[in-house]
């Protein structure tokens, strides 16, 4: 009799070690799905659609009111800058940073990159670089004159480095 | 097995039963609430896109004077061979303003667009750069260029200054006159050739600030202000004796800047409406003469457009900005869309 005692209570204890084994198991399969689904969120997707969108936009508007014409082609490489800069800081609502790098790739559109480009940005240095979430837009412009230009937009919504 | 240990199993089973409840009914929350906001942005873009990038229909719905409303919305204008994109229709998008005579109402646009009484949104026309006249003497003016953004002055803006005006019946123009803003974004503009006596003189400026166009007008002596919807001239009230012509005042680039002039066009009159024999491109605002008065028509466009007339913000809203061009000039248009209910 006491040799079967012992055999029920060891059965019993196994048991209730099986329920909390389950039981921890299931609490930790719905947490871990339930932090997984709050992270799968696709806001980040839809927030560069975004900005790709408005990246065009402003490169559009860009291009077609001669904006580099009047700018880096009749004026000094400082004073066009500056004035670039201003005109697209202008085009684009507030709380966003950009950085326009103007390539002046004529006679060597093979190789665009071309050395010392004219860049111009509203944002803090390595602000851009600290962006989780980063819009490149870019456009092959030629320009009255006949310069051709491969024009790079980087936009990213300010405050989320 | 004793009580004691169907009991406790028991217990654990109840404990993870209520457990499992209650994660099943949080978890569905935050992707609901990222897709309802995601919903809602996705809907924002395809507004946007259809306002910005289509034509409606029919594509000439706007200079349609017999037509209330389109078949389908769209602001964009209409090419018959090639079409610029962010390009607006200014006839279209005067039909949005509350003065114009054919408005459209904002309830007919969401029906238009299909989005019923789901959504409510605001349309804003803003002026790249904010421009302000004022007149200090009988043929002097100043103007100041701000940004719309933070109001901060604007210098080197190019500003070209012409005034259309009728002394003794007859319509006459000054010289073109031009200035540079100033680290202040201030100029003066003076006119040597205007009579110190005219019946109604209309100020014509256009500020070019690097390929970004603004065009204003200031009025100053008899004139009544009239719509412009294609070539139909639409007056509030039917005039009595109207000049003979018309006088069509253009904008358009040279390559030494603007050039501000007039031609004179010939009109049949029905009722209150003139219908021109052509519209010119270019032209900003006609202008004609009837009853001891200048008649001043252009296409006006409107601040605010809303399903909710006078809200300024809501709640829970889902903004877009796009730079569109609209008779040449720059605008930002910006689009904010909303769920009626969450």
């Amino acid at each position: 009799m006491p040799h079967k005692t012992h055999t029920y209570t060891h059965r019993g204890q196994s048991r209730i070690l099986e329920a909390v084994i389950g039981a921890v198991i299931i609490f930790l399969v719905f947490t871990a799905s339930y932090y997984l689904i709050q992270s799968s969120s696709s806001i980040p997707t839809q927030e560069t659609a975004d900005l790709n969108r408005l990246g065009y936009n402003v490169l559009h508007r860009i291009v077609e009111s001669d904006t580099i014409e009047e700018t880096l082609e009749t004026q000094d490489s400082t004073s066009g800058a500056a004035s670039l800069q201003m005109v697209v800081r202008e085009a684009l609502p507030q709380g966003i940073y950009f950085n326009l790098t103007v390539y002046n790739c004529t006679g060597n559109p093979q190789t665009p990159f071309a050395p010392n480009p004219v860049s111009v940005s509203n944002a803090p240095e390595a602000e851009m670089a600290k962006s989780k979430e980063v819009s490149s837009t870019s456009t092959t412009y030629t320009s009255k004159n006949g310069n051709i230009y491969l024009i790079i937009l980087k936009t990213a919504r300010a405050g989320q480095g | 097995m004793h009580i004691y240990e169907y009991l406790f199993t028991a217990i654990i089973i109840f404990f993870i039963l209520v457990a499992s409840s209650t994660m099943i009914s949080s978890m569905p929350q935050p992707s609901l609430s990222v897709s309802e906001k995601e919903q809602l942005k996705v809907a924002t873009q395809k507004i946007l896109t259809q306002l910005i990038l289509n034509t409606g229909d029919p594509p000439d719905w706007g200079s349609n004077t017999a037509l209330d409303a389109p078949a389908a919305f769209g602001l964009a204008k209409h090419g018959e061979t090639t079409r610029d994109a962010f390009v607006l229709d200014p006839d279209k998008v005067q039909r949005l303003s509350s003065a114009n005579p054919l408005y459209v109402t904002p309830q007919t646009v969401a029906n238009l667009l299909n989005l019923g009484n789901d959504y409510g949104f605001t349309i804003e026309f803003r002026q790249a750069l904010t421009v302000e006249l004022e007149q200090t003497g009988t043929a002097d003016y100043n103007i100041q260029v701000t940004s719309d953004q933070n109001s901060l002055p604007i210098a080197n803006v190019n500003v070209t200054a012409k005034a259309f005006y009728y002394a003794n019946n007859q319509f006459a123009c000054t010289g073109q006159a031009s200035a540079v803003t100033s680290i202040d974004g201030r100029c003066s503009i003076s006119f040597t050739d205007l009579p110190q006596q005219t019946q109604a003189q209309v100020l014509l400026v256009t500020v070019d600030y690097y390929g970004t166009r603004i065009v204003k007008t200031a009025v100053t002596g008899q004139i009544e202000q009239a719509a412009l919807i294609g070539n139909h001239i639409v007056m509030n009230t039917q005039p009595n004796q109207v000049e003979s012509t018309a006088h069509q005042v253009l904008v358009y680039k040279t390559a030494t800047g603007y050039a501000l002039t007039s031609v004179t066009s010939s009109f049949t009159q029905d009722s209150n409406m003139l219908s021109l024999d052509y519209a010119e491109p270019s032209a900003v605002a006609t202008i004609t003469f009837a009853d001891g008065k200048a008649i001043l028509a252009a296409k006006t466009v409107p601040q605010r457009y809303s399903t909710i007339p006078g809200a300024t913000s809501v709640p829970f809203a889902y903004t877009v900005e796009r730079s569109v061009t609209i008779n040449g000039e720059a605008y930002t248009l910006q689009l904010r869309v909303w769920r009626m209910s969450w």
